[in-house]
């Protein structure tokens, strides 16, 4: 008898996505809520310590403002990012509903990074050493329990690197589709989002090629199938806005939690230098890793030059606070498109060890300074 | 065999030599492959074997008289490959066959006669031209009428049963009461009605081709599995070319079909001619078409459609497999052998598979950048991306390869149906059985001139529109025997498009007069959630539309094409005139076939097919 089962399409002969490791969608889930875990535990303790999230709070109050179901809209421009206001709306405006739903955000993130690890052959030890950078040390906590907008547009810059890095280095238009999408997303959650899809705009030019895309108009395609998700979305909302408010720009312009240009554009830019800076000097797996890759192959660090060049902008302008996501979105960048191949086992060991003096850094640096990062954890930890 | 046909002078020592190293290699008849190689011609091969056999010769089409022979009915001559011919002075009738005449064949012959027939051989084609000229009417009864005899439901030839009339009517005096109690709620309604249909149509195309989309690395035909493929396991193929009214482009299908990589005495292509239609038929002849290549007359008479004059070619089709092409059609040279394995590693529940169709005159003009961004979205995206769920896909115009005996399993083409191949891909479905697709490409002509674009577009709305009645009469069966995801998918897509395309006009005019209003003046219309949905068919489901169909045309490398699918609600535009133009036919002329005039462009396929694919 004919066999009934689908003959499905064999796959060719490549590396399973982020997205499908562990195999076992049990493993799979498990490995997702053990990682979203402590982060529900931290919440709950901040929470407990009294701490106000200012940055949940502010979202809230935008949240506020969406009137489900209304026809006038005056408010429309008030409220962009729109996406992130509707979810605070839809969370009722509580900071612990956004403490967990950044957790659960982050036990899908944390394990697609992981994936990420395995599936680059890092090994189990090193693959656990440098996720424990981000779920060892404090900054990650503090976004996940303050600042959901930016955990938020944290987790789709990951989505977006992901799916850029496959995108040039497996030719995958797939990948490119998701890229494009998790931008569009992006932007209309994360007000510093869309300074990442002007930068992909600026180079993807460079990596058309690289990525297979050549011939009459391969860069302006580039550019269009990346990009058009995001500046659909701000259009949109531009047209909208326009229609159904008197300002259609105020949402935008008070995107910034300390305004535009915090100090001035020359200090805003010093400032935002310094603390790329230094979140690089506190992330020895990246500063290592970005090295040997400018020597051996320049151009694999076009994807993390995007996301820098996208942080850097958004820090200059105040679109983004410091307090510890760009050590963050450095980690994350380390994982998703420096981290080696396939390492010999003389390289793991060393990732091993920069993973654990990154941990070192990260309290030290917190534990002793005294930015809001350092004053949340030590009253988180009862300091 | 050999030596005889050496002995008659038919073929010579050297040219027997080499076409029995090919028949050993492959399989087949040495006679077939004299004919393949031109060494031989039919008729000549059918002498010789009538002389080996003891058999007298005939020419079956010289013989006109009508006879009368009980027990000999077109589909049982089809079948088994005899026809009773005259009865000779002595009353004896007289049978002719193509075969070799074996005591069993004899005595079956003998057994549906009722007597012992007098067996002559005639030439296979020429047997075929006999049973034309013999059961002309009775084959385009079968062909217009025998889906409908068999299942009427499954018919598009009754456009409403009475139930769907009585829905209709009752729904109609419902608005109209309505809206004589409450005109703006009637509206409201309406444009929830529209607003709705547009966010599940295109919610479902954009999540399906995202999942079409995974599907990128995905190898459904193993290259070294299709180079290791032998002749010798290659079953016969059967090629369809439907034409009509296309004298001026007939002779390229010589070139472009010839170019398959199928050995010829495997293949036969069957070219249906209308008999009305002398001039293609003429034009064809006139290209000397090889030995392979076969005309059929497709008997006169209304419905004259393509799915009509396939019915025809299905009946007349000796293949296990079997696929569709236009005239102006060339697919890549390995499409028929990835099919055999397409079919050998599926089920037999695989009843069809579907090649991508493409164009070759893209940049010809806006209208071809348009036409051929929406066909590799569709084909490279939307379709793989229903493969990979399992769902209805509904079938494309042309390269769809089948297995006959499902084919046949299940009725053939719908000729009421403009769009018949579409209806089949779903009755497939709806009768348990799937269609898949094959990553393999057929360039085609996209249309040039916008009026004939909208009536090839008319057709196929209306098409869509006579799907989803026809399918939608049985519901409870539908989900029964094909599953709720399959039905809902036929329904948001087949039913979904017109919707979509329908609602186009509504929604840009209320674009456009949100330019010159407040929105304090549109209110009434677009209370509360309703201005949610309108706004969000407006910003999202468009923007997600113009992605899918930028992103096909990146992933064909068509590079030039993407920042045209900006173009896309102009597009649109044009599918909503057709649209409203295939919803007037469906009421005043539903199985009127629009013609779509071919052979239109400027360019040369050869030249235009991509570089990266072309075989």
């Amino acid at each position: 008898m004919a066999s009934l089962a689908s003959p499905l399409p064999r796959t060719s002969p490549r590396r399973y996505a982020a997205d499908t490791w562990p195999a076992g969608p049990a493993a799979r889930w498990g490995l997702r809520v053990a990682l979203a875990l402590p982060f529900v535990a931290v919440a709950l303790l901040s929470r407990a310590a009294g701490w106000v999230p200012a940055a949940n709070e502010a979202l809230a109050d935008r949240g506020a403002l969406v009137q489900w179901g209304d026809s006038g809209l005056s408010w429309i421009a008030s409220v962009f990012p729109p996406l992130s206001a509707a979810l605070s709306a839809l969370l009722g405006g509580s900071t612990l509903a956004m403490s967990l739903l950044a957790a659960a955000v982050l036990g899908f993130t944390l394990q697609r990074l992981a994936a990420v690890l395995v599936r680059e052959g890092l090994g189990p030890w090193a693959t656990a050493a440098v996720v424990g950078t981000l779920v060892l040390t404090p900054p990650l906590y503090y976004l996940a329990s303050n600042d959901l907008v930016s955990l938020l547009g944290v987790a789709l810059l990951v989505l977006a690197l992901d799916g850029i890095a496959a995108f040039v280095e497996q030719r995958s238009t797939e990948a490119g589709f998701r890229a494009g999408l998790a931008l569009g997303v992006a932007v209309m959650l994360d007000p510093g989002a869309w300074l990442y899809a002007l930068t992909l705009a600026a180079v993807a030019p460079f990596f058309a090629r690289r990525a297979g895309r050549s011939g009459r108009r391969a860069n302006e395609a580039t550019v269009a199938v990346l990009l058009f998700p995001a500046v659909a979305a701000v259009g949109f909302w531009l047209y909208a806005s326009w229609w159904f408010s008197a300002d259609p720009l105020g949402g935008m312009e008070a995107a910034t939690p300390a305004g535009w240009l915090p100090g001035g554009a020359g200090a805003s830019a010093a400032e935002a230098l310094r603390q790329i800076a230094l979140a690089l000097l506190a992330a020895p797996l990246v500063l290592v890793a970005s090295t040997v890759r400018a020597v051996r192959d320049p151009w694999s660090l076009i994807a993390p030059g995007i996301a820098l060049v996208g942080l850097y902008l958004s820090l200059w302008l105040g679109l983004r606070e410091a307090a510890g996501q760009t050590w963050i979105v450095l980690t994350a960048l380390y994982v998703l498109l420096l981290a080696p191949r396939n390492p010999r086992p003389r390289r793991r060991v060393a990732i091993v060890v920069a993973a654990v003096a990154q941990v070192a850094i990260g309290w030290l640096v917190v534990l002793t300074s005294g930015g809001t990062l350092g004053v949340w954890a030590r009253a988180v930890l009862g300091g | 065999m050999g030596d005889h046909l050496v002995d008659r002078g038919l073929v010579s020592k050297a040219t027997l030599d080499a076409a029995e190293r090919v028949a050993a290699e492959s399989g087949a008849y040495i006679g077939q492959v004299l004919i393949a190689l031109g060494a031989l011609d039919s008729a000549s091969l059918t002498r010789a074997l009538a002389d080996l056999w003891g058999l007298p010769y005939v020419v079956p089409t010289r013989i006109t008289e009508a006879l009368d022979a009980g027990g000999a009915d077109v589909g049982r001559v089809l079948a088994e490959q005899w026809l009773p011919l005259e009865r000779r002075g002595d009353g004896t009738l007289v049978v002719a066959v193509v075969d070799e005449p074996t005591p069993e064949r004899r005595a079956a012959i003998a057994g549906a006669l009722g007597e012992e027939p007098f067996l002559v051989l005639a030439d296979r084609w020429d047997f075929q031209q006999a049973v034309l000229d013999r059961y002309g009417s009775d084959l385009r009864e079968r062909a217009s009428l025998g889906l409908w005899g068999r299942s009427p439901a499954q018919s598009a030839r009754t456009v409403l049963v009475p139930w769907q009339r009585v829905a209709l009517v009752v729904a109609l005096v419902v608005v109209v009461l309505a809206a004589v109690a409450d005109l703006r709620a009637v509206v409201v309604t309406l444009s929830v009605v529209v607003g709705l249909a547009f966010l599940v149509g295109t919610g479902f195309k954009f999540w399906a081709s995202l999942r079409g989309a995974r599907m990128e690395h995905v190898t459904r035909t193993d290259p070294a599995e299709l180079a290791a493929l032998p002749d010798h396991e290659l079953p016969r193929y059967t090629v369809l070319v439907p034409v009509y009214k296309e004298a001026n482009i007939v002779a390229n299908l010589i070139g472009n079909l010839g170019a398959l990589d199928y050995p010829a005495h495997l293949l036969e292509v069957l070219i249906l001619v209308e008999e009305d239609d002398a001039e293609t038929r003429a034009a064809a002849e006139a290209a000397h078409p090889p030995a392979h290549f076969r005309f059929i007359t497709v008997p006169a008479g209304a419905p004259q459609t393509k799915p009509k004059a396939c019915n025809v070619g299905l009946e007349f089709a000796t293949g296990e497999y079997l696929v569709i092409y236009d005239a102006e059609d060339k697919p890549e040279p390995d499409q028929l052998k990835k099919a055999v394995l397409a079919f050998r590693q599926a089920g037999e529940e695989l009843v069809c598979v579907q090649a991508a169709l493409n164009y070759f005159n893209a940049d010809e003009n806006p209208l071809t950048r348009m036409f051929t961004l929406e066909y590799s979205f569709w084909f490279d995206y939307m379709l793989p991306g229903l493969e990979y769920g399992k769902l209805a896909i509904p079938l494309g115009g042309t390269s769809n390869h089948f297995r006959v005996s499902g084919l046949r399993r299940l009725g053939g083409w719908d000729p009421y149906n403009v769009t018949e191949d579409a209806d089949l891909g779903i009755r497939a479905s709806a009768e348990g059985l799937r269609v898949g697709v094959i990553d393999s490409t057929t360039y085609e002509e996209a249309n040039t001139s916008y009026p004939n674009f909208v009536r090839q577009r008319s057709r196929w709305i209306k098409g869509y529109m006579q799907t989803t009645l026809v399918h939608l009469r049985q519901p409870f069966r539908l989900v029964r025997v094909a599953g709720l995801r399959q039905t809902l998918s036929f329904l948001f897509l087949v039913g979904g498009t017109p919707a979509t395309f329908l609602a186009v006009p509504l929604l840009y005019a209320v674009f456009l007069a949100s330019l010159l209003l407040d929105p304090q003046q549109l209110s009434f219309l677009f209370p509360g959630w309703v201005l949610w949905l309108s706004l969000f068919n407006l910003g999202v489901g468009s923007a997600l539309m113009i992605y899918v169909s930028m992103m096909g045309a990146f992933k064909r490398r068509r590079y030039g094409l993407v920042l045209w699918g900006l173009a896309n609600p102009a597009y649109w535009l044009l599918h909503s005139v057709a649209a409203y133009k295939a919803l007037w036919q469906l009421v005043t002329k539903p199985h009127y076939w629009e013609k779509t005039a071919h052979g239109l462009t400027g360019v040369a396929a050869a030249a235009h097919v991509p570089t990266t694919v072309r075989g």
